[in-house]
């Protein structure tokens, strides 16, 4: 097949299937050596292998803006709001995971302006600095919109 | 003692600062370690560290991360209960808007050859 011995075939096939393995996450590592004795088939598992390098760099890259992803949401539960680095998604990571990064430290900008114009607020009336009016839009009405998307 | 097994659902997730204190843990971590989180906020993270692990292996991983690059490695830890049970780490440096390092770690489950082949490499390497 190909020109190249049943040998190589098997170790070409092998590798392949390994790569698969690696991209599936059925392994955590893989390492394919160039030891066929065709030098056109170890050309192949050269570059095969270099590619199984380059997918665990993008594999890396989205675990880890994942795992940030993962830990703000947990902290954003007990109140501590927090904007993810976009580091890991500008290299290697996907495209989706920018956009979800994206859209969360959005979110978590747009939270926090609204928790200071809420503690603004409060801070006014314990004060009884009501000499201005609140906003018809102000926070009140933020919350107002989020009780009724939520009914 | 026993082993414990990650569920392949599993992704146990932890920060530590620059110095290798926990600063988060997620369930997950908290479900294998069998720390409650009191337990484990402020403590290093070697808190896990099992007595069959090469320290070479720790250089290594720090030597990666100072210098800013990504590890990855299998490890043995060792739970509270004295049970252990091996992941495959992941552990990158971010840095925070303030300017602040801090180091992630991303825990999967290993497949059983794996397990296999880095316990008898580990064995070697005392």
């Amino acid at each position: 097949m190909f020109d190249i011995s049943k040998s190589d075939y098997l170790v070409l096939k092998q590798a392949i299937q390994e790569c698969r393995n690696f991209v599936l996450e059925k392994v955590n590592e893989t390492a394919i050596s160039p030891d066929a004795r065709s030098a056109r088939v170890n050309d192949l598992l050269h570059d095969l292998n270099q590619f199984a390098g380059e997918y665990k760099n993008v594999r890396d890259a989205n675990y880890i803006q994942a795992g940030m992803l993962a830990m703000s949401v947990f902290r954003a539960k007990t109140g501590e709001l927090s904007n993810v680095s976009m580091a890991n998604c500008t290299q290697n990571g996907s495209g989706v995971l920018k956009e979800t990064t994206n859209f969360y430290n959005g979110l978590m900008t747009r939270l926090k302006e609204l928790f200071s114009e809420i503690e603004n607020g409060f801070s006014r009336i314990s004060h009884n600095d009501l000499r201005i009016p609140f906003k018809a839009d102000g926070w009140h009405h933020d919350i107002r919109a989020l009780n009724e998307h939520n009914q | 003692m026993h082993e414990i097994e990650m569920d392949e659902s599993s992704l146990i997730i932890s920060e530590t600062d620059s110095r290798g204190i926990i600063t988060f843990a997620n369930d997950d971590f908290i479900r294998y370690s069998g720390y409650s989180w009191d337990e484990l906020l402020g403590k290093p993270h070697n808190i896990l560290r099992h007595a069959d692990m090469p320290r070479v292996a720790f250089k290594d991983l720090w030597d990666t991360i100072k210098v800013g690059n990504t590890w990855n490695g299998f490890v043995k830890n060792r739970a509270k209960s004295g049970a252990f049970y091996w992941v495959y780490a992941t552990v990158s440096p971010i840095t925070f808007e303030n300017g602040e390092t801090r180091y992630l770690s991303l825990r999967r489950k290993p497949t059983r050859a794996e397990i296999k082949k880095y316990d008898a490499l580990y064995k070697t390497m005392h």
